[in-house]
């Protein structure tokens, strides 16, 4: 009985969140649960998967990110410019996470070499990048026509999930980075204790930049696959992106100032909140009340997690 | 007892010169103003950056005392456009007087201000998360309120507030403004409330040794930050004549920067009201030399992007600099 119990504690709250909101919204239509909402369902969270790993990388080193919409955005736009001029696909994944590494190159500089705080940084940068964005496409979506390059992300005879697929390789590049490099133990190094891992070598000023950048990479990954989804490149697509991603990296467990955390725990934030903007419009809330309703369970989400969180330490 | 004095001295000479820096890139820029348009200092253009500035100026207040004691309050345009919302509401739709719902209005910016300094102070929140969090969910509600209508023309003595002006020139927001800049400086620099923010911002448990209750600090500071935004938003409403669902949000990342731009430390414990005015007249002032340059927009965010990276960069290498002199002194 006991081992249930714990079993049970272990489980994060966060799942229970999810479980209960699928049995609702399956209560609630038959139209949920079928296998044509899930492969929707995939399509819509997967690229904000990705962006939430990279936020989740520079949170757990003690660190945000404000510019992540930004990234996306102008990353977007550098992707949909580079295939409209007839590019190959490759080289326009290259360009996407090039715009995005050379961003977040950016903001490690500042704040990693210059002493700038996060905050504030990624602040001013997104202005610059989102900026650029609309000067590059002179505040006009810019369309994307080419057929193999949207198949990246769309639904390859409605039941192959390419979007999906593609950014569940970036994710787990991110995993892998994260529990097999050196750049993913010294995240945690510096996270946890940033003077104290200068002390015992770590070039912290290095490692630091080298996270920003690395967010910004993956960000310019999930941009591809954004516009090839969205088959436009928007220059105010990315608005509100770096706050979702942050909610979800939050939900999903990692503590924004301990160095503790995990990318793999991210994927449920997602869930979490996927599950409850679909969901909200399979049982038919009217759109009036839905921001409200999704704004209110993301914070109890985030209530009850950090509260439990905050208690599983301090035991 | 000497040495602790000559210490005090120096930091306020640091202090003193960052504030300096900062009215220099005020004077840089209202110089290029005049260069750009010579009546950039005429009365009328004065008085207009004056009045644009104060909502700018009244969020900011709530703001820096909420980021001096704890973080920053990214809920604060959502709670302006609610408090904006509800008063026009009770004005328009339950011929209410307009002293009471401002006064309701201002209660609710007050409630939403206790509920993000429970979440930070008793649940333990980082401030960035609840209140942004709430901002959500905030955001929703007035939608809901307002069920996607603009309202619009308002009840003229409640107009006056926003849009009234005294003696020609002198126009009613500038004067609120500046009654809330003198309530917010004498709070912060002459109550015990004030020094607490200050201390529990620069060390929460350092605070705590000695007697002070960082948690009812903080409390207090984001219910201060929660009115602020309250009367921004009524502000807001007499001043333009009209309330949307969405008014406050053209306002967060603008109140953050101005903040951030006056020299008030993100990590807390440092930072004052007066930074917060000449970062908000810097922004206005930038904004106004733009639209007499005719900028296209898409190059604004840039624009105003770089200018905060900047002045925090001058703000910070000054500082340094400052520090290194002290040592070399010491």
């Amino acid at each position: 009985m006991d081992k249930i119990k714990s079993t049970f504690k272990r489980v994060p709250i966060i799942l229970w969140f999810i479980v209960v909101l699928i049995v609702l919204f399956s209560i609630r239509s038959d139209q949920y649960l079928t296998m044509r909402n899930l492969l929707v369902l995939l399509q819509q969270g997967s690229v904000l998967l990705v962006v939430a790993s990279a936020s989740t990388f520079v949170i757990i080193s003690g660190g945000l990110d404000l510019s992540l919409g930004g990234i996306l955005t102008l990353s977007g736009v550098t992707a949909a410019l580079a295939i409209n001029a007839g590019l190959p696909i490759p080289t326009v994944l290259i360009t996407g996470a090039l715009t995005g590494f050379v961003c977040g190159t950016l903001n490690g500089f500042l704040i990693s070499v210059c002493g700038l705080q996060p905050f504030i940084t990624t602040l001013g940068t997104q202005g610059v990048f989102y900026g650029l964005a609309l000067v590059l496409t002179n505040k006009q979506g810019i369309p994307v026509s080419n057929e193999a390059f949207i198949s990246l992300g769309g639904l390859i005879n409605r039941t192959i999930p390419m979007a999906a697929i593609c950014c569940a390789i970036f994710y787990l590049f991110a995993i892998v980075v994260q529990d097999h490099t050196r750049l993913g133990r010294y995240t945690f190094a510096i996270g946890g204790n940033e003077e104290g891992a200068r002390l015992s070598g770590i070039d912290t000023r290095l490692w630091k930049w080298i996270v920003y950048a690395f967010a910004g990479f993956l960000t310019g990954l999930a941009a591809v696959i954004l516009v090839a989804r969205l088959e436009v490149a928007d220059p105010l697509v990315g608005t509100k992106w770096e706050f979702e991603a942050i909610a979800c990296t939050i939900l999903g467990g990692t503590s924004m100032n301990i160095g503790k955390g995990d990318v793999k725990g991210t994927i449920l934030g997602v869930t979490l909140l996927t599950i409850i903007r679909s969901g909200l419009n399979v049982i038919r809330v009217p759109s009036l009340w839905q921001s409200a309703v999704i704004g209110t369970v993301i914070i109890l989400a985030i209530v009850f997690q950090v509260s439990t969180t905050a208690r599983g330490e301090k035991k | 007892m000497s040495g602790s004095r000559l210490k005090n001295r120096k930091r306020l000479s640091t202090s003193a010169v960052s504030s300096v820096s900062r009215l220099a890139v005020l004077l840089i820029i209202i110089i290029m103003g005049c260069i750009i348009d010579s009546s950039f200092l005429s009365m009328r253009n004065i008085s207009n950056n004056l009045a644009n500035a104060s909502i700018l100026i009244v969020l900011g207040i709530g703001q820096t005392i909420a980021i001096i004691t704890n973080g920053p309050d990214l809920s604060s345009g959502s709670v302006m456009t609610i408090c904006g919302v509800i008063a026009a509401i009770l004005m328009k739709s339950y011929d209410v007087n307009f002293v009471l719902a401002i006064l309701l209005a201002v209660l609710v910016g007050c409630f939403l201000g206790a509920l993000n300094g429970y979440m930070i102070a008793y649940v333990g929140l980082p401030s960035f998360i609840s209140t942004y969090g709430l901002q959500w969910a905030v955001f929703g509600f007035a939608y809901v309120i307002l069920k996607g209508y603009v309202l619009y023309d308002f009840d003229p003595t409640f107009r006056f507030i926003g849009n009234g002006s005294l003696f020609g020139f002198l126009q009613m927001t500038t004067v609120v403004m500046v009654v809330f800049v003198i309530f917010g400086t004498l709070l912060l620099k002459k109550t015990n409330f004030g020094r607490q923010c200050y201390a529990v911002g620069s060390n929460r448990e350092a605070a705590n040794m000695s007697g002070i209750d960082p948690q009812k600090v903080i409390m207090k500071a984001f219910i201060l930050s929660g009115m602020l935004s309250g009367v921004t938003g009524i502000l807001y409403v007499a001043r333009m004549n009209t309330v949307q669902s969405d008014i406050g949000s053209a306002y967060l990342l603008p109140v953050l920067a101005t903040v951030y731009m006056g020299g008030t430390s993100a990590s807390g414990g440092e930072g004052g009201i007066w930074g917060t005015v000449v970062g908000a007249l810097v922004m206005t002032m930038v904004t106004n030399c733009l639209n007499l340059l005719a900028v296209p927009s898409e190059w604004r965010d840039a624009i105003i992007g770089v200018l905060i990276i900047v002045t925090v960069l001058l703000d910070i290498t000054v500082k340094k600099r400052m520090a290194k002199r002290k040592r070399v002194t010491v």
